[in-house]
Order: C-alpha cells, then sequence, then structure tokens
C-alpha cells in the first residue's frame, strides 16, 4: 500500500510516520504548513503535481484538512484523517466519498453521525511504546524521581474569556468567568449551555450564525479549563513541591516551580517516567475522549493521576491502571497517599503503561485505520 | 437544573463511620449546665433529659463575644464550680463554651443546626479535647473530621411531640393552600448590594454569574471552592468581613457562607414569590419580618415568634414550602423536622440528608428548580389523597424515629452515659 502522509506542526506525526515505515507501508511524506486551510492555491498546485506523478492509494494526515479533501476527492484518492482537536478545527467540505475520519472523541464522533455524516469513526489516539522503550529504562526498575507532582501543559491564559476579549463589556467577561468557574466544579456534566440560555444577563438572541451559540459556550468551557488548572495548581503548590513545565509565562509562587516547556520526543518522556505523580486536568472541550497526554504519561510509564476522562474507563481500570479525582480535596489525599505508598505507585504505572503497550500503540490501530482501503 | 445527590451505600459508609462509640466513662452521675444563647426546641430536649434523671442547671447571660469575654468566662467557671457541673450543653458551638470546658477539664456537649453561627465551627476551639459535637448537616461532620476533629457525629434534627388528634384535617379545614417562608437574611442581602458598588464591573459579573449557577445546583455547595485570591482581594477591598481572633475560617469561606449563600438564597426566594404572585388561583401566604411592596396577589404575614404559631400554620396550610438556606449543603433543616412533625406537608429544594430517613413523594417533596416548582404545587393542590397520604406518613415516620426522646438516646447512646 502507497501512502501520502501530510506532516504539519503537529507533535505526534512523527511517531505514525515512523510506524507505519516500521510495519512495511510504503509511505512518502509531505510538508507543509497552511495559512488558510479552506482555499490555498500555492499548495493545491503542489499537491495536485504529486498526486499526478505517483500514484497512491490513499492520503493520510493528523486532523483535518478541506484543501486535502477536495484534491483527494478530485483525484478519487482515499484520504484518511485522525483527529485528535474537539471540536474538529477547520471542519468544511467533510463529506467527500473519499473521506474517512478518525476522531479520538466518541461523543463528538455520535454527533456528527446524527447530523448526517457517516464516514466517521472513533478510534482512540496511540502512543509509539517502542520509541519510549529505547529511550527510557526498563519499567521493571523503579526509577529515580526527581519530581513530586509533575504538570507538563498549557493554562491557556491566552484562551481565557478576558485574552480572547471576544465580548466587548466588562460585566459579561465576569458573568462567563462566573460559569466557567462553576462548570470547573463539575465533570461529565455541562451546565453552561443551560446557564447561557437561563441567563438573565446575556441576550441569547443576540447571537448569530457569525457568532453561534456554540461559540460561545465552547469558549466558557475553555475558560474552565484555564481557571482549573490555575487554581488547582496554584492551591496545590501550598501543601505539595509541584513542577510545572509550560510554555506559557508563569511567576513561581508557593512551592510551584516552573519550567520552560518541553520537546515531546526528547524530554518529556523522562519527565513522566521521572515524576512520582503526573497530573493531567483534562481540556473541557474534550467530552469523552482520551487526550494524547493521558496516553502519553501511561505509555512513559508514568503514574497518572487525573480529572476523570469517560473513555479512560472503557479502556482503563481506575486504581489499577490510572487515579482518578473529582475535588481538590480529593485530589490532596490522594497525592499524600501516594507519594508515600511507592511500591504501590508502581504498580500502577506498571499497569498503566502494559495496557497502553498491549492495545493502544500505532500498529494497534492500523487494521481500524486503513479498513477502508 | 441539577441535582448532586450521593449514592445511599456511599452516604451509609460514610454514616456507619460517624457511629462510633465513645470510650469515655463518666459514671452515671449527670449534672448538666444549660446556657440558653441558642434554645430553638430547648424547652423540650431539657424536658427529655430531665425525664431522664439528669440534672439541669440553666445559665443565664450572653458573652460580648463568642470567643473571648473574660468576664463571661469568670462567671461560668465560678458557677460551674459551685455547683458541680458534670457537662455543658448548649445548642451550637460556642468557642467560649469549649474554651472554658477545656480548662476545667469537663466535657462540652454541643448540637448544632443550621445557622450563620456555624462559622463558630470554623476556630481553633472546635478541636479542644473536650468537645463532643452533633451536626444536624452531615458535610459539616466530614469537613470537620477532615480537619482533624475526632470526636463529631452527625445528628439530624428532631420534632416536638404531637398528639395525633391536634392535627386537623388537612385538606378542608385548610385556610391556605400555600404558606412560603423566608429563610432569607436581609442584612447578607444589604452587605452584598453595598460590595456590588465598590466592585468593579467584571467582579460584579463574576459573582452575578456564580450566584446564577449556585441558584441552579442542589446538594453541592461549590462557591468557596472557587474564589480565588485576585478576587478575594477585590471582594476584601470592597467589603471588609472581619476576622475574628480563635477563627480559623479562610477567607473564601467567610464571604461565601456570610454573604453569598444568603445571597442565593435569596434569589431563589424571589424568583419562587415571582412565579407564585402569577398564580391567582393558588392562595398563598408569605411569613417574613420584612414586608415586598411587589406582592400584591400574595398575602404577606409576619413571621411568628411563637411554636404554637408556627405549628397551626404548618397545619391550616396545604403545602408548606421551606426554601432552606443555601449555607445548608446536605442537612435536613429545623423547620422541616417541625413541619413533618405536625403533620404539615413539606415542599422543599432538595437536601442529601434527607434521603437518609425520608421518602421523596412519600414523606415529604422536593423541588428541583425553581420553574418546576408551580407545576409541582398546583399538582399536589389538586390530588387531595395524596397531600393526606403525605402528611400520614411524615407525621408516623417522626413519631417512630425522630423525636426528641429518640434522638436525645441516640446522642447518649453515642456519649456513653449511660
Amino acid at each position: 500500500m502507497k501512502i501520502l502522509f501530510f506532516k504539519s506542526n503537529i507533535f505526534m506525526q512523527e511517531d505514525w510516520f515512523e510506524t507505519l515505515k516500521k510495519a512495511g507501508y510504503d509511505v512518502d511524506p509531505v510538508t507543509y504548513v497552511f495559512t488558510d486551510y479552506i482555499k490555498d492555491d500555492f499548495f493545491a498546485k503542489k499537491f495536485r503535481k504529486r498526486l499526478q506523478k505517483i500514484s497512491y492509494d490513499a492520503v493520510v494526515s493528523f486532523n483535518f484538512y478541506p484543501v486535502i479533501s477536495d484534491i483527494c476527492r478530485e483525484f478519487q484518492i482515499v484520504y484518511i484523517s485522525w483527529i485528535y482537536d474537539s471540536p474538529i478545527p477547520h471542519f468544511q467540505n467533510f463529506d467527500s466519498p473519499y473521506n474517512h475520519v478518525f476522531h479520538f472523541d466518541k461523543m463528538d464522533v455520535q454527533e456528527y453521525i446524527q447530523k448526517g455524516y457517516q464516514q466517521i469513526h472513533h478510534l482512540p489516539l496511540a502512543v509509539n511504546t517502542e520509541r519510549l522503550d529505547n529511550q527510557l529504562t526498563a519499567l521493571t526498575q523503579k526509577p529515580e524521581y526527581y519530581h513530586d507532582i509533575t504538570f507538563v501543559g498549557n493554562l491557556y491564559t491566552n484562551r481565557s474569556i478576558q485574552a480572547r476579549n471576544f465580548v466587548s463589556s466588562d460585566y459579561i467577561q465576569g458573568v462567563l468567568q462566573g460559569y466557567a468557574a462553576a462548570q470547573s466544579q463539575f465533570f461529565n456534566h455541562d451546565i453552561v449551555g443551560e446557564l447561557i440560555k437561563k441567563s438573565p444577563f446575556i441576550n441569547v438572541n443576540a447571537f448569530s450564525e457569525d457568532f453561534p451559540l456554540e461559540h460561545l459556550i465552547r469558549s466558557v468551557h475553555e475558560e474552565a479549563t484555564h481557571q482549573e488548572r490555575k487554581n488547582i495548581l496554584r492551591k496545590l503548590s501550598q501543601y505539595f513541591s509541584v513542577d510545572l513545565y509550560t510554555s506559557e509565562e508563569v511567576c513561581d509562587i508557593y512551592n510551584l516551580h516552573v519550567h520552560p516547556a518541553v520537546g515531546y520526543y526528547t524530554v518529556m518522556p523522562d519527565v513522566f517516567r521521572h515524576s512520582c505523580i503526573n497530573l493531567n486536568i483534562n481540556y473541557r472541550t474534550i467530552r469523552s475522549g482520551m487526550s494524547a497526554r493521558l496516553l502519553d504519561i501511561m505509555g512513559c510509564g508514568g503514574f497518572l493521576m487525573t480529572t476523570p476522562q469517560p473513555e479512560l474507563f472503557d479502556y482503563f481500570v481506575p486504581d489499577e491502571d490510572f487515579v482518578t479525582f473529582t475535588s481538590f480535596e480529593e485530589l490532596v489525599d490522594k497525592c499524600n497517599y501516594y507519594l508515600l505508598h511507592e511500591e504501590e505507585r508502581h504498580q500502577i504505572a506498571m499497569n498503566g503503561y502494559q495496557k497502553v503497550k498491549g492495545a493502544h500503540t500505532y500498529e494497534a490501530r492500523f487494521p481500524e485505520l486503513f479498513a477502508f482501503i | 437544573m441539577l441535582i448532586v445527590s450521593h449514592k445511599k451505600n456511599e452516604k451509609n459508609s460514610v454514616f456507619s463511620s460517624l457511629f462510633m462509640p465513645l470510650k469515655a466513662a463518666w459514671g452515671i452521675i449527670m449534672k448538666l449546665l444549660v446556657p440558653d444563647l441558642y434554645s430553638y426546641s430547648l424547652d423540650e430536649i431539657l424536658s427529655v433529659l430531665i425525664q431522664k434523671n439528669y440534672s439541669i442547671v440553666p445559665y443565664h447571660g450572653k458573652p460580648r463575644s463568642f470567643y473571648y469575654d473574660p468576664v463571661f468566662q469568670r462567671n461560668m467557671i465560678q458557677k460551674i464550680e459551685e455547683q458541680e457541673i458534670d457537662v455543658v450543653f448548649s445548642l451550637q458551638f460556642l468557642p467560649i463554651l469549649s474554651n472554658i470546658c477545656e480548662k476545667l477539664k469537663i466535657p462540652y456537649i454541643s448540637w448544632c443546626y443550621n445557622d450563620q453561627i456555624n462559622r463558630l465551627l470554623l476556630s481553633d476551639s472546635v478541636f479542644n479535647s473536650c468537645n463532643f459535637i452533633f451536626h444536624t448537616d452531615s458535610k459539616w461532620v466530614l469537613k470537620l473530621q477532615r480537619l482533624g476533629v475526632k470526636q463529631v457525629f452527625y445528628l439530624p434534627w428532631a420534632a416536638r411531640t404531637i398528639k395525633r388528634e391536634q392535627i386537623c384535617a388537612i385538606s378542608s379545614e385548610s385556610v391556605m393552600d400555600i404558606a412560603v417562608f423566608d429563610t432569607g437574611n436581609s442584612e447578607a442581602l444589604r452587605l452584598y448590594i453595598e460590595m456590588l458598588t465598590r466592585l468593579d464591573r467584571r467582579t460584579r459579573g463574576f459573582l452575578d454569574g456564580l450566584i446564577q449557577a449556585q441558584g441552579s445546583i442542589y446538594g453541592f455547595n461549590f462557591i468557596e471552592n472557587v474564589l480565588n485570591d485576585e478576587t478575594l482581594s477585590f471582594l476584601q477591598k470592597a467589603a471588609s468581613l472581619p476576622v475574628l481572633r480563635g477563627s480559623t475560617a479562610d477567607m473564601a469561606e467567610l464571604y461565601a457562607f456570610q454573604i453569598l449563600y444568603p445571597v442565593v438564597t435569596k434569589k431563589e426566594l424571589d424568583s419562587i414569590l415571582r412565579n407564585l404572585e402569577e398564580e391567582e388561583q393558588m392562595h398563598t401566604c408569605f411569613y417574613s419580618s420584612c414586608f415586598l411592596e411587589h406582592l400584591k396577589h400574595i398575602k404577606q404575614s409576619d413571621l411568628p415568634t411563637d411554636s404554637s404559631v408556627f405549628r397551626d400554620i404548618y397545619i391550616n396550610s396545604k403545602i408548606n414550602l421551606l426554601i432552606a438556606p443555601r449555607e445548608i449543603q446536605n442537612g435536613i433543616p429545623v423547620q422541616a423536622m417541625d413541619i413533618m412533625g405536625c403533620g404539615g406537608i413539606l415542599m422543599t429544594n432538595f437536601q442529601n440528608d434527607y434521603l437518609q430517613y425520608f421518602e421523596p413523594g412519600t414523606d415529604y417533596i422536593y423541588y428541583e428548580s425553581t420553574d418546576d416548582i408551580s407545576d409541582k404545587l398546583k399538582y399536589y393542590l389538586q390530588h387531595e389523597e395524596k397531600r393526606i397520604a403525605i402528611s400520614r406518613n411524615a407525621f408516623h415516620n417522626i413519631m417512630q424515629n425522630h423525636t426528641f426522646e429518640l434522638r436525645l438516646e441516640e446522642m447518649i447512646d453515642l456519649l456513653n452515659l449511660n
């Protein structure tokens, strides 16, 4: 099978590419970074030339690109896109018969199917455990720990209501921040939509096609993520030593030690492996799917402590493969416990790793990804 | 809009761990000093204790501060020593009483029910080893246990014993369709309005959004969890709340409990009254110490001061609508027990602790949002047989399981006083 692999600025793409090659697929890369995902004549011209020159069975990419979809339709080539964002970014011209979209969030998939899109399938993300095994020491030995509690990720200050400033009224911004604060206290239940619809402060009729209500609801969820991450890390650092690896500018506070962002392929696996507890605070717009971070932590043999995410419970067992928390008090209690109980913690990390290695590698996903070719 | 209900087996495991008998062996002489600072149903409680052969020594006098008053302290110590008091018993936990007992090394038993004064539980005194704290809200018990308080127990309130014949027929002889009781805190609302005038627009919006959100959620209080340092600094500048010596409450808890939860309650009450004002077929009476000018259809009456007058209202109203103050997270309000104990029909907002002892739809009714109240009220006003059944069930349940006699026996069992 000859595959044209589209690469852009997506951190996981090298793992997918390398595992395809190792599995014996004939894979050619093409690399481009779009500025306009809907219409890009320069790219379209180059891409068409490539497809005219070489006969491919399929084009694959992480995330979905309308320009690629249009051209694949023109050339009658299967286009496989594997989406790790929720909601699907730049989602247009989706309904070509040559498209097969794989999405990591079951709830999103169900919604698109209900809207009439048949060629969308649920598929969790994956981890290249072979690369990680080569990079890291065998997990059978207990690692040396450099950090007690680590969080690798963004606080999404740039996605807060205040930073985005799409609502001009300070008062309404505050109301939405109040809704976000409330939402941050609930898992697996969306209260934002109802709050906005029943709000005595917001005129729901003012929303339009240019700025639909769903967009506002999503933004409030992003604000909830921002508040939740900021507040948890700040409060947690009053009890424990917490290390944050992030690309954002954050000041050290209490016992929160801020480090620059780390490379996905280079340093991040070591950080996960050598932290007693790896904290994950789910991005709120991902309603059910397992983010890459969850699988990365477990695939590196790291101990995962996370806010609950429904699909995690479909594939992994809580307190056996990972640990979850639903309140700050519970987080503190469990951090206290697992920092003291090293054996148990290591066992959980090993269990999670074995499950990822057994069923959540790229190779494990190939049969489904290429079922339509 | 959203009800956060605890699973029964989860709660059972909580409650089973609470009922651990104490090891204290104080013998059988029990002379109780009972300050009357808080006295809701105190007469009935004391009457039961007297029947059980406890000697009651009343104490009158109010300290200048519930934390510290050397004159009060000196006088009480003198009384305790003169009268050879074994135990101090009070309604509500008062740090000054706890400190006195700790000094004299005698037990201090407090039975706490929903009231703003519960904030006194957030004080250093709660860790005194002399304390035996009983609370009607299981959430408070969990909170204190989490803080490290050992001798704290869940004990719901009880109802006054009332003879069945004192209960009139609920239906045809009822004077009023709906009785609504003002459980709001006007002082908190006044503080909130004043505070808003001194806050920036964003923070005002944040509080309004947060209050709206909390108002739509029953069974889970979260306001204090989301007040971060930045917001608190704005609130402190706008309306500084005194932090009393000995208090361990953090600022978020102070603002949540003293101002924001009472505002949530007030807004819920206002929303309900607005709905009821439009229901001209329903005869509603609002019992409050404040007169609301905008209510034209709803009758208004003063909040009684006498418990027997309350009892008449409960019995003579087809439905008693009780909006529990939002500071109560899980607990059954004391007034709810009184209503059911009279055979009154109770309709209230959702609280988790009811589910341990009462069956919704059988013993009482709860509403899920201010939107569904009118429909529920209409339904039960139209179905007299259901109301009669609820009245009988509630009364029977209370008499079988929730009298002061039974409750104090539970307390005594827990305390190993027998």
